[in-house]
């Protein structure tokens, strides 16, 4: 008697694992047709700027390197993203951006190329490499790379309060009709030094 | 908070079921030699079910011994050798355990399976918000386990004293060829998928009950923050450690005692305090058959646990950190519970709490002027296992109805109050970091020696601190780019005269400025051209170059 309640148990736990599964599969299913049905309508993704729930390929961020040249961060949508380059076009100029996966985290790719003027509109097409076949475009508003942009020293506070500076950094919103424009963002000043008196403590609980 | 988690665990599930799949196999595997091995020495002495989910724990052991085999053969056999040895010797293994217990199987065997597959669903979306294993362990954990790849400074590295977990992944990650720290990542979840399962076996070896077993399995699953919190700390070792230490305490129903023997040095290996834990279990069980009025003992015990820990956590600020993740209510629960069922399994109720207690005394106990017995994060998250047994014990009177009821409120509790996602705490490697990594090791010379910044931070109940802990993706600069590292107190001055003069002193390159609000203060570089250049910028982390050194 206990052993067929086992198995009555067992098998509704089973049914209700395989509904799951079944569940979490359709939906997946659903979400990879549905992809394939946009890209068979438009065969040419949007590039925007990652937020949360980004799950295509997306900016993260704007920057520059040491020879000054403008460095993309891309955010791809899997780790086996096909290899790509940029065509960056501004003032009637088209550069090219190479691009590369990062090693350790294979869902990231930065680009590198000529470094346009802030504040003016850089239209991105990203070309796959194999086939040179158009995967992706975007318009952008570059507005501030601060990689030699003054910005004031952080006022200490009497209090020895940590005390916000507003730094214009190359973080960007996107605006309706599908541009960027920058957003300055507060990044924190902290105290200057003086050795921390009581330690913080190891491993945060939650 | 919740919200998109059965998304994000079906996102991860598309995007990496290669290597979830692989891991799975790996754990089946394990899995199954357990399950032979065990079935063959106890024969009918245990269900199934029993069985099964005590093997969800031991499954590390046959993992860590051909993991150690087949890293050691590559000092002998050519890499591309080893993937072909390692699927052979998976699948002699496995089709000798098949063959070996397959008349003797039932199928409640399934039963703990198929609860540990959904908890594998459940936890796999924690790594669908993560750029790299959090916390500053999991970078040296990636360290070792790059070195343990590489075979060039096996015994050199890092004077590290238990690999185990490193050597699994290590070799796991060689036959896959699959990318570390996103093996890292994954396998740390299904460790954690893995952990409540033996509870069923305790829990139904002491009250023949699976309702009680399977809300023990609920407790030890959801019941609190802890042991899934101990991901956001990169805790691994100590996590699959933990799930060897249930397995080291199973086999000892099994009084076989080259299982035991096997078992126990396998989880010291992968976690050396797990001899520690291991000791407190076998002191807490001979104790707890001492005494012959077993409830004046458990009331007086508990009693002074409780009036001990008041004054404690007012005095101590380490006692109060340690039960943070263990809720009120649910912990009420388990205390309630336990009382009620006091006079069924008096020696186990007072082996619980004796086991809590020398834990907690662990942590007092000096070792060294730095170390004690046990440390606050390790207790913190072992404490789960004896509420969990108590509260698995407690269920046993309750009828049927009020045992789902508990076990759904506990769900859904867990649901609300408890995040899923990596926690804010922890997390220090945002994308822009990866990339300004990758840049370096790719731009910047081989010898360049890099400032960090770091802090220290108080671990122990005496007071003593971890010196120099990175406090942002700094502390990933040694493990992904190779080059060294110089701590600075992220507070530091880079403005002053004498902090130039020391780092040129200290032959100092560069310097790297996260986005943290741990971080250096970017703001140096503008203001000191003459000594530092920015030579890569991104919004959330950049490089300076250090210049005006005579």
């Amino acid at each position: 008697m206990k052993q067929k309640q086992i198995f009555i148990i067992l098998g509704a736990i089973g049914i209700i694992f395989v509904l799951f599964w079944f569940a979490v599969l359709t939906l997946v299913i659903k979400n990879l047709r549905g992809s394939n049905e946009k890209s068979a309508e438009s065969p040419v993704a949007n590039v925007v700027m990652c937020d949360e729930d980004a799950s295509g390929l997306c900016i993260v961020t704007f920057g520059a390197n040491n020879l000054n040249r403008m460095v993309i961060n891309f955010q791809l949508p899997n780790a086996d993203y096909a290899p790509f380059y940029v065509k960056a076009m501004n003032r009637g100029t088209v550069s090219i951006y190479t691009c590369e996966v990062v090693e350790s985290t294979p869902t990231s790719a930065y680009c590198t190329g000529v470094r346009t003027p802030l504040g003016e509109t850089i239209d991105l097409e990203v070309y796959a490499t194999d086939g040179d076949t158009l995967i992706a475009r975007g318009s952008f508003l570059i507005s501030a790379i601060a990689l030699s942009t003054p910005i004031s020293l952080p006022s200490e506070t009497p209090g020895g309060e940590e005390t916000p500076t507003v730094t214009p950094i190359a973080s960007a919103t996107p605006s309706p009709n599908g541009e960027v424009t920058p957003t300055p963002t507060l990044s924190k000043a902290t105290n200057t030094p003086g050795s921390t008196s009581t330690p913080n403590t190891a491993y945060p609980n939650p | 908070m919740n919200n998109d988690l059965f998304i994000n665990s079906a996102h991860v599930l598309v995007q990496n079921w290669e290597l979830i799949l692989a891991i799975l196999t790996c754990v089946s595997w394990g899995t199954l030699l357990t399950f032979a091995a065990l079935k063959k020495i106890t024969g009918t002495q245990f269900t199934d079910a029993e069985l099964a989910a005590l093997a969800l724990g031991g499954w590390p052991l046959p993992a860590l011994i051909i993991s150690a085999l087949l890293l050691g053969l590559r000092f002998f056999i050519p890499d591309n050798f080893i993937s072909i040895i390692a699927f052979a010797l998976l699948a002699i293994s496995a089709a000798f355990a098949v063959h070996a217990v397959w008349k003797l199987i039932s199928p409640g065997v399934a039963i703990p399976v198929i609860v540990f597959l959904f908890f594998v669903f459940l936890r796999l979306g924690f790594p669908a918000n993560a750029v790299l294993p959090p916390y500053f362990d999991s970078a040296m954990h990636y360290e070792i386990i790059q070195s343990l790849m590489r075979m060039d400074d096996v015994f050199i590295t890092a004077p590290y004293y238990h690999r185990g977990y490193h050597i699994i992944v290590a070799a796991f990650t060689l036959v896959t060829h699959a990318n570390p720290g996103q093996v890292m990542l994954l396998f740390g979840q299904i460790i954690l998928a893995a952990i409540p399962l033996p509870i069923y076996f305790f829990v139904r070896r002491a009250t023949n009950s699976n309702r009680a077993a399977f809300f023990g399995v609920t407790l030890a699953a959801f019941g609190w923050f802890m042991p899934a919190h101990a991901v956001n700390w990169g805790k691994y070792p100590a996590l699959l450690s933990l799930l060897l230490i249930e397995f080291t305490l199973g086999a000892a129903f099994t009084k076989n005692r080259w299982l035991l023997a096997l078992s126990a040095a396998a989880s010291i290996l992968i976690h050396s305090r797990a001899i520690i834990f291991l000791a407190i279990f076998g002191a807490a069980w001979i104790l707890s058959a001492v005494p012959r009025n077993k409830r004046i003992l458990f009331f007086a015990l508990t009693g002074a646990m409780l009036g001990g820990l008041i004054l404690l956590i007012n005095q101590n600020q380490v006692i109060g950190l340690i039960f943070e993740p263990y809720g009120i209510w649910v912990t009420l629960l388990v205390g309630l519970l336990a009382a009620s069922v006091f006079r069924s399994f008096p020696r186990l109720m007072l082996f619980s709490i004796l086991a809590s207690l020398l834990m907690l005394a662990g942590i007092f106990i000096p070792v060294s002027f730095a170390f004690s017995l046990l440390d606050r994060p390790i207790v913190e998250m072992a404490l789960f296992l004896p509420l969990a047994f108590l509260g698995g014990l407690g269920a046993t009177r309750l009828p049927r109805f009020a045992v789902t009821v508990l076990a759904a409120a506990i769900i859904i509790h867990a649901w609300a109050a408890y995040n899923f996602s990596p926690s804010d705490c922890c997390r220090l490697v945002s994308r822009d970091d990866v990339v300004t990594l990758d840049w370096m090791d790719k731009h910047l010379p081989a010898n360049a020696r890099i400032a960090i910044a770091s802090t220290d931070l108080s671990l122990a109940a005496s007071g003593a601190s971890m010196e120099g802990i990175g406090t942002d993706a700094g502390t990933w600069v040694t493990s992904l780019t190779g080059r060294m590292v110089f701590a600075l107190p992220y507070s530091k001055d880079f403005n002053l005269q004498s902090t130039h003069d020391m780092l040129c002193q200290q032959q100092v390159t560069h310097i790297y400025v996260g986005g943290l609000p741990h971080s250096f203060n970017s703001s140096f570089a503008n203001l000191k051209p003459a000594w530092y250049q920015t030579i890569f910028f991104l919004p959330n982390a950049r490089i300076v170059q250090m210049t005006g050194c005579d």
